[in-house]
């Protein structure tokens, strides 16, 4: 990869990677260093990276930064975040509400959803990215949308 | 596979995945016609594709990325414009210490060659050996200073070849002033012959004649032209 082609990858994809590990870590500086880190170490190995996978590269890069953040903010908190405001709000709006549902999911079934809905990845590209097979990036992004299926209709029975 | 309530969700699951077929796709519609208290669920189920194409934020982030051309350029060929520049610097300098030594040495070599050479011309003319020519100035140097060096010998027997004359002549001298002066003391030998009075007178003036012609001694021209103080 050229210096070129790495600035057209950020141009491109830098945003996109942000709002990736943003949905991740729920924290918008934390996705912003994430970001950072996975252009530098990019940029580092832009010898071995070919542009084409440049996209791929990066959101695998960013998923396993995001997964550590995830780790170290629980070894500090100790809690896991649960979503409160969702309930509180008397007419969310509906993507809010799925926003804020992604908190339910793990973050393997986050990482397939935002890959999936976001990103527009299919499953064998988000196995790639994720280390899993076909058949496994299947059953997550199955069980996830289920999960958020679920919260949408107890919510509407709420209302 | 048939469709019924135990997996009627992963039927929804796969037609908004975009994984059913025409057929399964209407079979589907048919089951939810059917079964009317699923619609909920299956209106859920496309709730939960809400995201899907969603604008990006902007995180303003590619400024603060971006590389420049200018810098990468440098930063990938840097080692190799430091090396070639030192390169080019130890082989300009190494060129330069060559020529100015090796001016020097020519400097030297006509120098010396001019002050000593015409004199040994003068005196000596041996020929040469015949030495191969190499287009190395090393060897011309050298060839220069062989020249120049004289052969001793040679130039002692021409120097101190006056010398032996002014030696022999010397002697020559020498010789003549103690016949002089042995003369002239009267030292000469006596015969221990009883001699006779006539005999005596006889001799007497022969050896008188024999002073003079000793006296009346003159060196040859020759002699003289080596000589020409004496």
């Amino acid at each position: 990869m050229t210096a070129i082609e790495y600035n057209q990858a950020v141009k491109e994809f830098s945003n996109r990677v942000c709002r990736f590990a943003d949905k991740l870590v729920m924290n918008t500086d934390a996705a912003k260093d994430i970001t950072q880190d996975a252009f530098m170490r990019l940029w580092e190995n832009k010898d071995l990276v070919d542009f084409a996978k440049a996209r791929s590269w990066l959101f695998t890069t960013a998923y396993r930064l995001a997964l550590l953040t995830i780790e170290r903010n629980k070894k500090h908190t100790g809690i896991e975040a649960i979503p409160t405001r969702m309930v509180e709000q008397a007419n969310p709006d509906l993507k809010q509400i799925i926003q804020d549902s992604l908190k339910l999911l793990s973050d393997v079934q986050r990482s397939i959803i935002l890959l999936r809905d976001y990103e527009g990845y299919n499953y064998d590209e988000i196995g790639y990215m994720l280390d899993l097979s076909e058949s496994q990036v299947k059953v997550y992004l199955f069980r996830a949308r289920q999960k958020i299926k679920d919260h949408i209709k107890d919510l509407k029975l709420v209302l | 596979m048939s469709i019924n309530k135990e997996n009627i969700e992963e039927f929804m699951f796969d037609y908004f995945e975009g994984n059913l077929g025409e057929a399964q796709k209407l079979e589907l519609m048919d089951f939810l016609h059917k079964n009317p208290e699923l619609e909920a669920d299956f209106s859920s189920w496309a709730q939960s594709y809400a995201l899907t194409g969603e604008k990006e934020l902007d995180y303003s982030l590619s400024q603060k990325l971006l590389q420049t051309n200018k810098s990468s350029w440098f930063n990938r060929y840097k080692i190799t414009i430091t090396g070639v520049f030192i390169i080019s610097i130890a082989a300009i300098l190494f060129l330069f210490l060559f020529k100015t030594e090796q001016a020097e040495l020519k400097h030297k070599v006509n120098h010396y060659s001019q002050s000593k050479l015409p004199a040994i011309k003068k005196t000596t003319e041996h020929p040469q050996p015949a030495i191969p020519e190499k287009n190395t100035s090393l060897t011309k140097s050298k060839k220069q200073l062989s020249i120049t060096l004289p052969k001793p010998k040679e130039e002692i027997k021409i120097e101190e070849f006056p010398i032996v004359e002014k030696e022999n002549s010397r002697e020559i001298y020498n010789k003549i002033d103690s016949t002089i002066s042995q003369n002239a003391s009267g030292s000469i030998p006596k015969e221990e012959t009883p001699i006779k009075a006539s005999d005596k007178k006889e001799t007497q003036e022969s050896q008188k004649k024999k002073i003079k012609r000793k006296i009346d001694f003159k060196p040859s021209s020759e002699f003289l032209e080596i000589n020409p103080n004496f």
